[in-house]
């Protein structure tokens, strides 16, 4: 009898730990790795991707998108849209609380949308500013928007990455720029930081008092700044760090075949959502002008090749100009005359006009591009080269990138990586539409001027019948299908990698570690 | 006395070529095609957000103006807030001069003392030190971020046998007795990298001055006395040899930090060398400035230093730049 | 003595195969190098001696045709370098008092501020291409020599075969060109090499941080790319290591060869 009740007390542990080993447990410490230091810890008044990878865990925002980018409740519990969809109701958890104790309020969110996001977030500034007529805040658990006309993104664009909320109580009256709790920040969200050293690392620490009952259960989250993608992938190998949100291409096999990772892909995260490796024409200059120059090149471009050679298999061919990441919006099959074709792209170049010289360069162009672009530009290159078109290959820093593409336009064409975000209207839509030329950064770099899209544009973002919105959509993708501003290549899915160990990751999510756990 | 005189004139001359070069590097980095604005604004950023910050950092006045009120400030101790990390310069590089100064120095200290052993080694044994000599070679001439990567691969990944980035272990938090060791654990790999380009240089440097004192009289006239070889070699030898060391040392600080920018990048060391690649990509002209004025400096102190040391502990060598 | 000529000559035979695949590299590896010919990543074999890169690529036929592109550009640098260090050095060795003193401010002041990062800065500022980073080397890189010809100039300057040229009523400039001249390249040659070494290892490390020119096939570039895919394939990074090695190992030894002995810091190339 004693004996099977010592086996009982032997087992019962076993038994315990294989059952919790399915359900999150509290504790732990996880190392995220990221490319670059942050600089400043405000996700409100920038759009980088260095800055939202890191801070955006501080932070909460009215809603969050789940990985279908279907909107759930974060700081909103709940809304109500009315009025034709010109009012929006948010009614706030209860309980929330800033990292130094002070109660969150209605009055955060009017201030950090009127006093920081309309005037330093682009994106926001771009997209809600100019449909926004108002924001009431009839009760401290309330906040109602009161929009100019409809508008069906929305939601989309309230998550943390977008829109999130700072504090009114240490942010006002002063300049958001330049106050030192950019330093030191105060956030509602599951971890309060605990220390930040500068190109090493930032720590934080569990939010005891977080508003969403249980979570987080990391008690300590740590995002290591490591420059390197080499050496990034060889910290994840040798255990020194947790999780990589995006994993060197090349190195993705590798990492399979470790029986200590796990990988997943995603086309959604604070790096951009949805992205297309775009290839971009100045209209203004000749040859590109010419209709046809562009349309031997789309057909001169071995796209396959570049996703098999430089992303390794990993992402799509892009079908049409909207990513299929967005499925309702996406028209499948609009890109599919342009297949690859050395001897149509000779054709329409012949018809162009332009014929080989003596050494078989019909013509040259410069091809612009970040330094991380250089593999596809070398393929670019190749593939050019055969229809006699020689390309110049320019990697330029980030701000020098900046001033010769959209300050001066000073180039013939460029590769830009451009995300359609969670809805055309943030990211789709800049891309196209006249009022963005030179003005905006990473919008309109092509130059295209169409009336007709601008028009398809602005009614697609009036409505919130999803139906509608997709007709009009469809229709921008015919068009600008026939006058090729862009080359869309490749669709982008970024592979991420972490510790089996660890569960609950949201790669998708600003909070990447909201509902991360590790097994004991 | 014409000592303090010399001195002064040195550092008077040091200033100016300071104040020079100063003004040289900010000319250039303001020549950079696009501003820190760009950089800081983000993705989308408008032109009125650019604006902005271009306005709050004060950058839309002439050059010149920028430059003298630069100077100015930094006399009285203000070097500037970093546009990037929005916080004071003075202070962001003094947190990153630590970890560089422990990773030159350390791997300066290996160097010099393996350096002088091959050295004198090789001097003094005909056949090994045809074989030192090819060796040090080849290993002064691999590229360092490429030995870097081996070592990672090999004694990081391969063998686990040190971590392969940073300086501390990430999951430690607060400093504790254990700091020191955790930091020393993740300095190998850089130092072993650094310091074996180095060793190469000194061991190269100590051979040939090494050969050349071997056949000076006095080693002739110990070696008549009956003293030991390997007394005459270690000892007076050796002594002859630590000044030109010495002054090797002090003129390669230059190159010194070359290779450690480039040594952490590798291994995501947070140091003055990173702090500098970094600043550059983001157009951060206040932390350049500073980074640069500091480096500036400590060459210039250092090739000082090192000509005090060539007259003092040498007195057989005239202090003749020209030979340099 | 042998053992001078012994480092001569190994420095030479080690120069001499990286130097004669990329002189002879269109006739052994016809074609253009950035053609593809086979699958990515295969191994070093028989057909493919040196393996494949990421875009199937014959590494061996690249190492070549990017042994060119280094090597031309370092012959660049080494010129540049050299005119301007015996230029300047021959003209302050017989420049008046004000000259020489100027000249030799211009050379403390050149060799201050570490080649490296100005050459960071001067590619953010001018792009990477590999003709502005060829100028800016060779302008930052001809110090030393110029101090070693300045001081072989100034006291060649009281030689009596100097002294006799001016008083018969030659100017200076010709007295320059046609005996100091001869005179100091005999000293200048050994820092050639070590020029060129340490040209081709600047060029490396930048390619290291992001800032080298895909236009063009290096082995700075070869590095670079190599190291980004060395889990996939080892030999990626290890041979263009190994070629820009062995060519810089020989470089030094061939100047280590004829340097001045008693000035071990002239011995190695400056990096």
């Amino acid at each position: 009898m004693f004996f099977y009740r010592l086996l009982a007390c032997a087992l019962l542990p076993l038994v315990a730990s294989v059952a919790t080993a399915q359900t999150p447990v509290r504790g732990g410490t996880a190392v995220i790795v990221v490319q670059a230091d942050p600089g400043h810890l405000n996700p409100g008044i920038s759009t980088g991707s260095h800055v939202h990878a890191v801070a955006d865990s501080l932070y909460n925002a009215l809603i969050e998108l789940d990985r279908d980018l279907k909107p759930q409740p974060d700081l909103a519990q709940r809304w109500t849209i009315s009025e034709r969809g010109t009012v929006y109701t948010f009614k706030f958890a209860p309980n929330v609380k800033w990292h130094d104790g002070t109660p969150f309020s209605s009055a955060d969110v009017k201030f950090t949308f009127e006093e920081v996001l309309l005037k330093h977030h682009a994106r926001t500034k771009a997209g809600i500013g100019a449909v926004i007529a108002s924001i009431e805040t009839p009760a401290p658990d309330t906040v109602v928007f009161k929009l100019r006309k409809p508008y069906g993104a929305l939601l989309q664009l309230l998550n943390v990455t977008e829109a999130p909320i700072l504090p009114r109580h240490l942010y006002e009256g002063k300049d958001p720029l330049t106050n030192p709790v950019n330093a030191k920040p105060v956030g509602t969200g599951p971890f309060k930081l605990e220390s930040y050293r500068t190109d090493q690392q930032v720590t934080m620490v569990r939010n005891a008092d977080y508003f969403k009952p249980g979570l987080p259960y990391l008690d300590r989250l740590v995002f290591r700044v490591i420059p390197d993608a080499g050496a990034q992938t060889l910290a994840l190998m040798t255990g020194e760090a947790d999780y990589l949100g995006l994993v060197n291409a090349a190195d993705v096999e590798r990492l399979r075949a470790n029986s200590d990772l796990t990988l997943a892909q995603t086309a959604f995260g604070t790096g951009g959502g949805n992205c297309i490796t775009t290839l971009s024409f100045n209209l203004d200059r000749k040859p590109l002008a010419d209709l046809r120059v562009r349309q031997a090149i789309a057909h001169a471009i071995d796209r396959e090749q570049i996703l098999r050679d430089v992303q390794f298999g990993i992402g799509r061919v892009a079908s049409a100009p909207i990513s299929s990441g967005l499925p309702w919006a996406h028209a499948p099959g609009a890109l599919s005359r342009y297949a690859l074709s050395t001897q149509r792209a000779a054709e329409l170049l012949d018809a162009a006009g332009l014929a080989p010289g003596a050494d078989g360069v019909r013509m040259t162009i410069d091809l612009t591009h970040f330094p991380t672009f250089n593999r596809i530009g070398e393929v670019i290159r190749g593939n050019l080269a055969k229809v006699g078109i020689r390309v110049v290959q320019k990697p330029l820093d980030r701000a020098a990138f900046i001033e010769a593409v959209f300050a001066k336009r000073a180039f013939d064409a460029n590769i830009i990586s451009y995300c359609n975000g969670a809805d055309p209207d943030s990211g789709v839509r800049r891309m196209y539409v006249s009022d963005n030329i030179g003005a905006v950064p990473f919008s309109n770099a092509a130059a295209y001027r169409n009336p007709e899209v601008d028009k398809l544009f602005a009614m697609a973002a009036e409505t919130d019948d999803y139906a509608e919105r997709s007709r009009h959509y469809v229709a921008v993708q015919k068009l600008v299908a026939d006058d090729l501003p862009y080359w869309w290549m490749v669709e982008t899915v970024v592979t991420t990698a972490w510790r089996s160990r660890f569960r609950g990751w949201q790669p998708w999510s600003g909070q990447v570690a909201e509902r991360a756990w590790m097994s004991p | 006395m014409p000592a303090i005189a010399s001195t002064l004139r040195a550092v008077a001359a040091g200033l100016a070529a300071w104040l020079l070069i100063q003004l040289l590097l900010f000319a250039l980095v303001h020549a950079a095609p696009g501003g820190p604005a760009a950089a800081l604004a983000g993705d989308f950023a408008t032109r009125e957000t650019q604006f902005e910050i271009t306005k709050s950092f004060a950058l839309d006045r002439p050059i010149a103006e920028q430059f003298v009120s630069f100077i100015a400030r930094m006399a009285q101790g203000d070097w500037g807030i970093s546009y990037h990390f929005r916080r004071p310069v003075a202070g962001l590089i003094a947190e990153r001069l630590v970890p560089t100064l422990l990773l030159m120095l350390s791997a300066l200290a290996i160097a010099l003392f393996a350096g002088r052993a091959l050295g004198l080694w090789a001097a003094a044994n005909a056949r090994g030190g045809a074989l030192v000599a090819a060796a040090t070679t080849a290993a002064y001439a691999l590229p360092v971020f490429w030995v870097g990567q081996l070592l990672m691969l090999g004694l990081g990944l391969e063998l686990r046998w040190f971590p392969v980035s940073g300086l501390t272990d990430p999951r430690q938090t607060g400093t504790s007795l254990t700091t020191g060791v955790d930091i020393a654990w993740h300095a190998v790999l850089p130092v072993a990298t650094l310091a074996l380009q180095q060793t190469a240089f000194f061991a190269t440097v100590a051979h040939a001055k090494a050969r050349m004192e071997i056949g000076q009289g006095y080693v002739r006239a110990a070696r008549a006395r009956g003293i030991a070889e390997h007394a005459i070699i270690w000892g007076h030898v050796a002594r002859n040899v630590s000044p030109q060391l010495a002054t090797a040392a002090l003129n390669r600080l230059g190159m010194l930090l070359t290779g450690a920018v480039l040594v952490e990048t590798l291994f995501a060391w947070p140091g003055l060398g990173r702090l500098l690649s970094s600043a550059i990509l983001n157009r951060d002209h206040p932390v350049l400035l500073g980074a640069f004025g500091l480096i500036v400096a400590m060459v210039i102190a250092s090739s000082v230093a090192a000509d005090i040391v060539q007259t003092r502990l040498d007195p057989r060598v005239a202090p003749d730049k020209a030979a340099q | 003595m042998r053992l001078r000529w012994g480092l001569h000559l190994s420095g030479a035979l080690m120069l001499g195969l990286p130097l004669a695949a990329a002189l002879l590299a269109p006739l052994l590896f016809p074609g253009d190098p950035r053609e593809p010919i086979g699958a990515p990543f295969i191994a070093p074999m028989a057909a493919h001696p040196l393996g494949t890169d990421d875009l199937g690529r014959d590494l061996m036929s690249a190492l070549a045709h990017a042994g060119r592109a280094s090597l031309a550009s370092g012959a660049l640098v080494t010129l540049g370098a050299a005119a301007l260090g015996v230029s300047l050095g021959v003209i302050a060795g017989l420049a008046g008092p004000l000259l020489d003193r100027l000249i030799l401010r211009l050379m403390d002041v050149s060799q201050i501020v570490p080649r490296f990062f100005l050459a960071l800065l001067a590619t953010a500022w001018l792009g990477p291409g590999w003709l502005q980073l060829a100028a800016i080397l060779a302008l930052t890189g001809w110090v030393s020599l110029g101090r070693l010809v300045r001081a072989e100039a100034r006291s060649l300057r009281h030689a009596p075969f100097v002294e006799a040229a001016l008083l018969l009523g030659a100017s200076r400039s010709s007295v320059a060109l046609r005996h100091l001249v001869p005179n100091v390249l005999p000293l200048a040659l050994p820092q050639l090499p070590l020029i060129f070494a340490s040209a081709l290892l600047i060029e490396a490390g930048l390619c290291f941080l992001g800032a080298g020119d895909p236009n063009r096939l290096s082995w700075g570039i070869l590095i670079q790319t190599g190291q980004s895919h060395t889990l996939r394939g080892w030999w990626l990074a290890l041979f263009p290591g190994l070629a820009l090695a062995l060519t810089c190992v020989g470089l030094t030894l061939l100047a280590l060869g004829r340097s001045n002995e008693a000035d071990g810091l002239a011995a190695l190339p400056a990096h």
